[in-house]
């Protein structure tokens, strides 16, 4: 069977390329891995994104991320969360803390609440697919799935958090049509991404 | 299996075909080659269009009836002497009785050397020829072209038998402003139009033309190996750039002929 199948022009980026994408985004980017409100990032810089503490409680929290890593259908790196037909699976680590403050407690010299970090490490799987938005390549997340954290009720709450935190983030990880075609000529899109053996499948018509 | 692999059908790389054709544009030559026992100076300038692509696994693009249209500037000099024999009308004298012998002069016929106006001809003829796929590093670049493997064996003669009729034409004119040639007229454009032959200016042409055809590349892919993905953003958001670390073309068949390219990138 050809590549272009009924288009004229095709490009098939495999899941290594796809993490090379990854990596040099987040090395460009690092502030993309680290969140925090005011108590953990004073201000947004290259390297750290300012965001609000959460309101009426003033609690202070910051997410950080490792670099995902993605495996696309087929299953070739045995995540907890395997692939399904048209879909690829994310590993990325996620580090939680809040900012604990004891009620009623405050510092002895300024009289400021005594903070002190907590963390949570959290191990987690995405499923999700590769959608065209225009004459862009986006990450959209399906699935999410925390390894090893009980009661399962605790485990669903984390995961609609950790998929609404992900997918914000990813957002911005637009990839254009023309870095997956090597700039190879002025791309027309022709219908959707395909995900399998290994790649996202992308079809174009150079005009 | 490379990280990034991009195919194109037939019709699509005729596209990059023709845009390599395009950006080569109208190439020129001059010098000076032997036609016959003369020299010609010419000049020539030469314009590649056209052509469908046939690919051919494992590295082959064959361009079928590709247009190669060029013009021609051919200026030529040559001494009639070598063609017509100078000779001498010696002197004749008439005996007198007693007056001096009454003799005329001896006459002595020296040819001039004759420099035709410039020959301005253009002209197309198509050929076909096979391309070799080519995939390398240009300074900063990657490059993907398409080389000529064979140069084709050009079919010139009708070219040629509108060159030779364009020489005699401007030999005729020529040989009609030279003194006491009258007799000698029918003798020169015969002895010039066989120099002039057509398989004389098409053995002459050819490897003129061939010139243009020696080494003909096309380039079809040319971009930097370093590829901004995502361009800056705002004063935290730098530009996202990749490497392509190798690169490599070629022809793949199954139920369709492709050209592909394949790469393999690097985070930046």
């Amino acid at each position: 069977m050809s590549f272009t199948l009924s288009s004229g022009a095709y490009a098939g980026v495999h899941e290594d390329a796809v993490n090379d994408f990854i990596t040099a985004f987040f090395q460009a980017r690092p502030r993309y891995l680290k969140w925090g409100s005011p108590a953990f990032v004073s201000a947004t810089s290259a390297s750290a994104t300012q965001i609000p503490a959460i309101p009426v409680f003033g609690i202070d929290y910051m997410v950080e991320l490792r670099r995902p890593v993605i495996d696309i259908v087929p299953d070739t790196r045995g995540f907890p969360l395997s692939p399904t037909a048209g879909t690829f699976t994310m590993q990325v680590g996620v580090t939680l803390t809040v900012g604990c403050a004891r009620k009623g407690g405050r510092d002895a010299d300024d009289g400021a609440p005594i903070v002190s970090r907590t963390s949570t490490f959290l191990e987690v799987y995405v499923k999700g697919r590769v959608i065209r938005d225009g004459n862009d390549l986006l990450l959209h997340l399906d699935q999410v799935m925390l390894k090893d954290v009980q009661p399962e009720s605790l485990a669903h709450v984390l995961e609609c958090m950790m998929r609404m935190i992900l997918q914000h983030i990813l957002d911005d990880l637009r990839i254009p049509y023309t870095a997956v075609f090597i700039q190879i000529g002025t791309l027309v899109p022709d219908g959707g991404i395909v995900m399998e053996d290994d790649r996202a499948k992308a079809f174009a018509t150079i005009v | 299996m490379s990280e990034l692999e991009i195919a194109v059908d037939e019709a699509q790389a005729a596209l990059l075909v023709a845009r390599g054709q395009s950006m080569l544009g109208t190439q020129s030559r001059s010098g000076t080659s032997s036609l016959g026992p003369f020299d010609a100076n010419w000049s020539a300038s030469a314009s590649i269009t056209g052509g469908s692509v046939d690919l051919r696994a494992p590295d082959i693009i064959r361009l079928a009836n590709v247009n190669f249209n060029f013009s021609l500037g051919l200026g030529l000099s040559f001494d009639l002497s070598d063609i017509l024999p100078d000779f001498c009308i010696p002197q004749v004298c008439i005996p007198i009785p007693f007056l001096p012998d009454l003799c005329t002069p001896e006459v002595c016929i020296n040819w001039p050397t004759i420099t035709l106006p410039t020959i301005n001809h253009s002209g197309m003829v198509t050929f076909t020829s096979d391309f070799r796929l080519n995939a390398t590093a240009d300074g900063s670049d990657w490059v993907a072209d398409i080389e000529i493997v064979d140069i084709p064996n050009l079919q010139l003669d009708a070219i040629s038998t509108a060159i030779v009729a364009a020489i005699m034409g401007a030999v005729a004119l020529a040989l009609s402003t030279i003194p006491f040639i009258g007799p000698f007229l029918a003798l020169a454009t015969a002895a010039i139009g066989a120099i002039f032959a057509v398989s004389a200016i098409t053995g002459w042409l050819g490897p003129i033309l061939s010139l243009f055809l020696s080494g003909l590349t096309f380039e079809l892919y040319r971009a930097p190996q370093v590829q901004t993905v995502i361009p800056a953003g705002g004063a935290f958001d730098p530009a996202v750039q990749i490497r392509i670390t190798s690169l490599g073309a070629s022809v793949v068949s199954s139920d369709e002929d492709e050209l592909l390219l394949a790469a393999d990138i690097a985070p930046v």
